[in-house]
């Protein structure tokens, strides 16, 4: 029989919290518990990503629930005396919301937490992502059994289209639909793919699936499989994900051990192989075209659909691509029907979305949220609000390929409707929130950066169009802004809309169109004004003190490193334009908005 | 076949299953600009130019060359949004593309400069961007200006669907994307110029067009290819009579040779005048002494010795006129039938009998392909591409016979690596038995269950291979032959009677046939049949044969053996475009015109008549062959009166059943061969001449004999493929 322990250390050991070192503690963890001799009462679990990446390494004790957080590796003795052996909390350790003094100890009354519900994300801080058998406990591979042995292909369709579950990838399709489709077409060889190739900066959700509960993207793809009669699949995971690509390979293996993968799955007769492909990083390859191009070792360039994928896919045959998050949400449809599914969420939008937390918050992480939940809970409530107590100004949602929302519009239901009804896209999940030290048509301009960059140059409005639009942005930013950029860049921003081949070309304009329409002032501001109201854009700002405004701090003096500033108590800052290098230190540590 | 109705611009058109909207519209009579789409090429949607609305569509336009036509579809071409978005992207195009067409060889024929020119673009409201990037002025043949290119992907795209090569490619992303080879190094290719061809602007040119002429000052002739069996249809474009530039005819496909070695025809060691022998050396003369000397010298010979002492070898490069009238002339003028080819110890056995050519637009309609000459693209380059057409296009099977590797080895189903009649033997007897390895176990397979077959014939096949071929073509199901024949009227050429025992249109020589040519031409005729080319040579020696006409050939530059018997001869008239090896020890030789420089017609491997017409003047003195023969004949007392090459093919269609009814253009079917279905094989085999092949492997495909290698552009590329 196993040891039973009396408490459990869950120690996060998701991309984030090992790079803030938690292995580390984990190896302090361990040493001190056999110091102690409490190695055969407390036991060590490594978990995947527990969402609460601001602060990490983050721990959980059960069964007391309590969230330790922002623990070091010289903290631990400490740590351990008082809450294993004294059996105290440890107060330094404990979680405090912003702007208040108590703190919180269990996880689940933290507002970053309590607002959650975890479908997707069901087994996080639960299990240790590198053993089936911790899967397995959690009602693992019930639903595969369920529909392997008991479930038609139509009956899995049909559970999965009365879930109304849609793609997580973005695009947010009907995923019994795409399955029904693909089922329809006569081919004797069809394949099951898994979109893990994130691409989005600020979106790590998949690769946080992938790492803390393998096993349920593999059942979610089993299951698909039977329903379009699939033998063979792809997970495509870009390589900058080492540990996704670990664990999964690690999953298949223990899954192909026990009878879970490969020949007469379950002895139902059922067969599936499921091979990772590695990936190189090409943003376009997320694109499901261009990701197929690639695993058949071709340049990811995407082509023109149709046919579409469920009718011609990877090597002309009959494949359905869906994504991480989907597939992790498809087992509980499976294992507690379409009702439960569809019992959360909007008329449209069923079900929860996971979102990837980033920006100027305090509470920056990974969050699942019902679908409908207003913006503002998500950012002020699960988020804690703005860090150092600046402003929100405005959130962009979809990455790249999404669009800002600003803070008239905070109230919006977070659904596939109102968020593209405000010019943004659900995309993948990423929130990057900002705040009023953020300059618009700078925040466009980098978006634009990296989509210019990460164009497959194939089609010409995407290929030359948002290199203009960049060029463009540029110049505004510069200060050389034109009379006429803007409705230039109205333009051309939809006509690239209009024309573009894939979802790339086809979405890369919504920041620029996003931040007009919402912040049109500031690129106004910028091109008729040469002044840049976020102080962002260096040659837009004068490095002149407002003497009105400057409340005689010197908190800009002590912050200049070039000894610019010359300031006397009372008395208002002045800065040299002989010495002054423009390195904006002073204005950052202004608290006033007193320098120009 | 179902049939769909779509509605273009308020016009409805039927469509089959499978067209696409640009189908439509261009059945509908509807013009939808395009830049990277082309019939040849899988669609691929880049350029989007080609954007139309679709009605009741999601998206606000539809890319009309990607997109499928559905029943009852209704499709708009030409609205205000499109012609906005179309200037859109030609807007954006020219932020990059250069305005260099003053200096640029593709004006003129520039698809971006003629819709430029169509939707009247104002000045750019964006700042031109141009990036210039050097042009690539290493590669041979071609000359890649980058800064010009709007990567539309065709060259990257007609390298590999069709030809098979795969010599260009897209590299980096987004703005910096451009194409290349690998690692951006010179060109090391088939040079067949396709990939400029189908270049929509001045990206791809090549440097033997450079700065030669205006497009539009150019003049087109329609004719065909001179180098090898194919036939390929061309078209000269000249300028002020001289040729520019060679393309190919509409929807063809044109190889290095086709393309580039015209120039040949415009080479300094052209023959200008006419030369005969003064004293050991060959010095220039008049036609009249030139034409004087043979006819005094072949009717002393005559006189003295018999028509039997003199013999004449034609040409498998001349038109069917001039090989026409080269027999009759040896026939009814000398009174021999002491004519034959050299070439025919270089053709495939049974190409007359056994191995009949199918059409070669019809090889794809085969399920399999089986390939057992590996170097067929080198022989017969259309051949190749006409089986990378057929793999992946249509996925037929390719079963490919090759102890190397080539571009065929990439779209083979199964590669048999031996020997070509090892892999003959192997297959047959896998055929009857289940013997066999497993690729020969595969192709048999393979063969077994198509329902039809198209074999290619070896270049050269044995006696032994020629059984077993046989054997093979019976036990499979509807065999298409495709015989690799390496010159171009090889075929016209034997149907125009220049061999020994037949007469034009494989009619015997004896007696009821002899009786209806004299009386036909006028003529008494030799009853007893002549030596062919190999019995020629060998009678030199003892004294048998004292004269020999040459028409159009080079046997010492074939063999160098040759020279010593040849150099025994009384009297030699070799009859040649270039100063030959053979010329150099000829008493007389006369200065005939080039393939360009005359009109007349070929027959190629498939059959097929093909007008050749004049596109230029010949060089200096230099006369068709046939008038040459013509003017030979009158002062040797026999009556020649055509006035033109017509008037020859005129002759030709009264007495040679096979070309009655034949129109430029069809192939004469060959059940109405008189050789179909006999054991006559028209090939010849010898074991003293011409044994050793002067043209490698690694050189087939930029080499053809004499011709080619006086041409300056195929030179250029000798000097990397072949040096290296």
């Amino acid at each position: 029989m196993e040891t039973t322990y009396r408490s459990n250390i869950m120690i996060c050991a998701g991309t984030g919290c090992v790079a803030n070192g938690s292995l580390k503690v984990k190896n302090a963890l361990a040493t001190e518990l056999i110091r102690r001799n409490l190695h055969k009462e407390v036991k060590l679990v490594l978990t995947g990503c527990n969402g609460f990446c601001a602060k990490g390494p983050v721990m959980v004790v059960y069964p007391e629930d309590v969230f330790y957080q922002l623990v070091k590796p010289e903290d631990v003795p400490f740590l351990v005396e008082e809450h294993f052996i004294k059996g105290r909390l440890v107060q330094k350790f404990l979680y405090t919301p912003p702007a208040e003094k108590n703190t919180i100890p269990v996880m689940n009354d933290i507002p970053f937490f309590k607002h959650q519900v975890l479908r997707a994300l069901r087994n996080r801080s639960l299990i240790d992502a590198e053993k089936i058998e911790e899967y397995i406990a959690r009602d693992g591979y019930l639903a595969a059994a369920k529909a392997l042995t008991e479930m038609t292909p139509e009956q899995i369709v049909n559970e999965m289209k009365g879930s109304g579950l849609r793609g997580r990838g973005g695009a947010g399709f009907l995923t019994g639909l795409k399955w029904e489709l693909c089922a329809r077409v006569p081919g004797d060889i069809k394949y099951i793919l898994c979109n893990g190739d994130e691409g989005d900066p600020g979106a790590f959700m998949d690769r946080s699936i992938m790492e803390a509960d393998p096993h349920s993207v593999l059942e979610g793809m089993i299951i698909a499989a039977k329903a379009i009669d699939a033998h063979y699949g792809y997970i495509y995971v870009r390589a900058e994900y080492p540990l996704a690509v670990h664990r999964l390979q690690l999953a298949i293996d223990q899954a192909m051990d026990r009878g879970l993968l490969g020949k007469d799955i379950l002895g139902s007769g059922f067969n599936l192989d499921i091979e990772i492909y590695q990936g190189a990083g090409a943003f376009v390859c997320g694109e499901e075209t261009a990701l197929m191009a690639s695993i058949e070792g071709k340049r990811g360039m995407p082509r023109s659909k149709p046919p579409f994928p469920v009718v011609k896919g990877l090597w002309m045959r009959p494949s359905v691509l869906n994504n991480v998050e989907t597939f992790a949400n498809v087992p509980p449809i499976i294992l507690n029907g379409a009702e439960w599914f569809s019992s959360l969420g909007t008329e449209k939008s069923k079900g929860t979305k996971v979102f990837a937390l980033s920006g100027a918050l305090n509470n920056i992480g990974l969050v699942e949220v019902p679908m409908g939940i207003p913006l503002k809970t998500v950012i002020f409530d699960i988020g804690g609000g703005i860090k150092n107590n600046r402003k929100f100004k405005a959130v962009q949602m979809g990455g790249p390929s999404g669009g800002c929302i600003p803070l008239s519009l905070i109230d919006t239901p977070v659904d596939y409707e109102n968020i593209n009804k405000t010019g943004a896209i659900m995309g993948s999940g990423g929130m990057v929130v900002m705040d009023e030290t953020t300059c618009m048509p700078t925040m466009a301009k980098f978006f634009l950066e990296f989509t210019e960059d990460e164009s497959c140059g194939k089609c010409v409005p995407c290929r030359i169009g948002n290199k203009t639009l960049l060029s463009i942005l540029t110049r505004i930013t510069n200060g050389e802004g034109r009379e006429g950029d803007i409705e230039l860049l109205l333009e051309l921003s939809q006509q690239i809309k209009d024309t573009s081949l894939c979802g790339l070309g086809q979405t890369s304009p919504n920041p620029v169109l996003t931040t007009i329409k919402y912040f049109r002032d500031e690129y106004e501001a910028h091109i008729k004004e040469r002044r840049c109201p976020a102080r962002v854009c260096t040659p837009l700002v004068k490095f002149v003190v407002d003497q009105e405004k400057c409340k005689k701090c010197g908190l800009c003096f002590k912050a200049c490193p070039a000894g610019a500033i010359t300031w006397e108590k009372k008395q208002p800052a002045y800065i040299d334009p002989e010495k002054c290098t423009k390195c904006k230190s002073c204005i950052k540590a202004c608290r006033f908005w007193a320098i120009d | 076949m179902q049939k769909m109705t779509v509605t273009v611009d308020g016009n409805k058109v039927e469509v089959p299953l499978g067209a696409t909207i640009l189908d439509a519209a261009n059945a509908a009579g509807s013009r939808v600009p395009t830049l990277c789409h082309d019939s040849k090429l899988h669609p691929f949607g880049a350029c989007r130019i080609c954007l139309v609305e679709v009605e009741g569509t999601p998206r606000k336009f539809t890319p009309s060359c990607t997109a499928p036509a559905m029943d009852n579809m209704v499709v708009k071409t030409t609205t205000q949004a499109l012609i906005e978005a179309r200037k859109m992207v030609l807007e954006l195009l020219l932020i990059k593309h250069p305005l260099d067409c003053p200096v640029c060889d593709k004006a003129g024929e520039c698809q971006l400069q003629d819709l430029v020119h169509e939707y009247g673009l104002a000045p750019s409201r964006f700042d031109a961007e141009k990036g210039y990037l050097p042009p690539d002025l290493e590669s041979p043949i071609v000359e890649r200006n980058i800064s010009r290119c709007i990567l539309c992907g065709k060259c990257v795209r007609i390298c590999d669907e069709q030809n098979g090569v795969g010599e260009w490619a897209f590299t980096r992303r987004g703005i910096k994307t451009r194409i290349s080879t690998d690692f951006d190094r010179p060109l090391d290719c088939e040079f067949c110029g396709e990939c400029v061809e189908i270049c929509p602007v001045g990206a791809l040119t090549t440097r033997q067009f450079k700065y030669k002429a205006r497009s539009w000052n150019l003049e087109g002739t329609k004719s065909v290819c001179n180098y090898c069996g194919c036939g390929c249809g061309i078209t000269c474009e000249t300028r002020a009579g001289k040729i520019m530039r060679v393309g190919p005819a509409k929807e063809n496909y044109l190889c290095v040779k086709g393309r580039f070695g015209w120039d040949a025809t415009h080479s300094s060691e052209r023959l200008l005048t006419p030369k005969m022998r003064v004293g050991g050396e060959l010095v220039d003369c008049t036609w009249d002494e030139a034409l004087s000397v043979v006819a005094t010298n072949l009717k002393a010979i005559k006189n003295k010795r018999g028509p039997e002492s003199i013999g004449g070898l034609g040409s498998v490069r001349t038109t069917n006129e001039d090989s026409y009238l080269f027999q009759k002339f040896m026939r009814a003028v000398v009174g021999t039938n002491n004519v034959d080819m050299l070439a025919r110890l270089k053709v495939p056995k049974g190409l007359n009998a056994a191995f009949f050519s199918g059409e070669l637009n019809k090889m794809s309609e085969h399920e399999v392909i089986l390939v057992l000459d590996k170097n067929v693209g080198e022989l017969n380059p259309l051949t190749g591409i006409e089986i990378v057409r057929a793999a992946p296009r249509k996925d037929r099977k390719v079963i490919l016979v090759n102890n190397e590797f080539n571009k065929f080895n990439k779209i083979a189903s199964v590669v048999i690596p031996s020997s070509s009649d090892k892999a003959i033997e192997d297959l047959v007897s896998a055929l009857s038995s289940t013997k066999g390895g497993s690729e020969i176990k595969k192709a048999v397979e393979i063969l077994k269950a198509a329902t039809s077959v198209a074999i290619i014939i070896p270049a050269r096949v044995t006696d032994k291979e020629f059984v077993k071929i046989k054997e093979l073509s019976g036990q499979l199901k509807n065999v298409t032959h495709y015989p690799l024949v390496r010159r171009s009227n090889f075929q016209g050429s034997l149907d125009m009677g220049v061999v020994p025992g037949y007469y034009p249109g494989y009619r015997g020589v004896d007696a009821e046939t002899t009786a209806s040519f004299a009386s036909a031409w006028n003529a008494i005729l030799p009853d007893t049949p002549g030596m062919n080319a190999v019995e020629m040579i060998d009678a030199i020696a003892p004294g048998k044969l004292a004269a020999l006409y040459i028409m159009g050939d080079d046997p010492v530059g074939s063999d160098r053996h040759l020279k010593e018997p040849l150099d025994k001869l009384e009297f030699l008239v070799v009859q040649d475009i270039f100063m030959t090896e053979t010329a150099k020890i000829a008493d007389v030789v006369l200065p005939a015109a080039s393939s360009a420089e005359k009109a007349g017609t070929f027959t190629n491997l498939e059959r097929r008549l093909q007008q050749l017409n004049k596109a230029e003047e010949p060089v200096g003195e230099s006369r068709p062959d046939w008038e040459i023969i013509q003017d030979l004949a009158k002062r040797m007392g026999g009556s020649m009166r055509y006035a033109s090459a017509r008037d020859i093919l005129k002759e030709i269609k009264t007495l040679v059943p096979l070309y009655a009814d034949l129109a430029i253009g069809a192939c004469w079917p060959r059940e109405k061969s008189p050789l179909v279905n006999t054991d006559v094989d028209l090939s010849l085999t010898s074991d003293s001449i011409m044994k050793q092949e002067v043209i490698t492997a690694e050189r087939l495909l930029f080499s053809s004999g004499g011709t080619i290698t006086r041409s300056h552009e195929i030179g250029t590329i000798r000097h990397i493929k072949i040096e290296a």
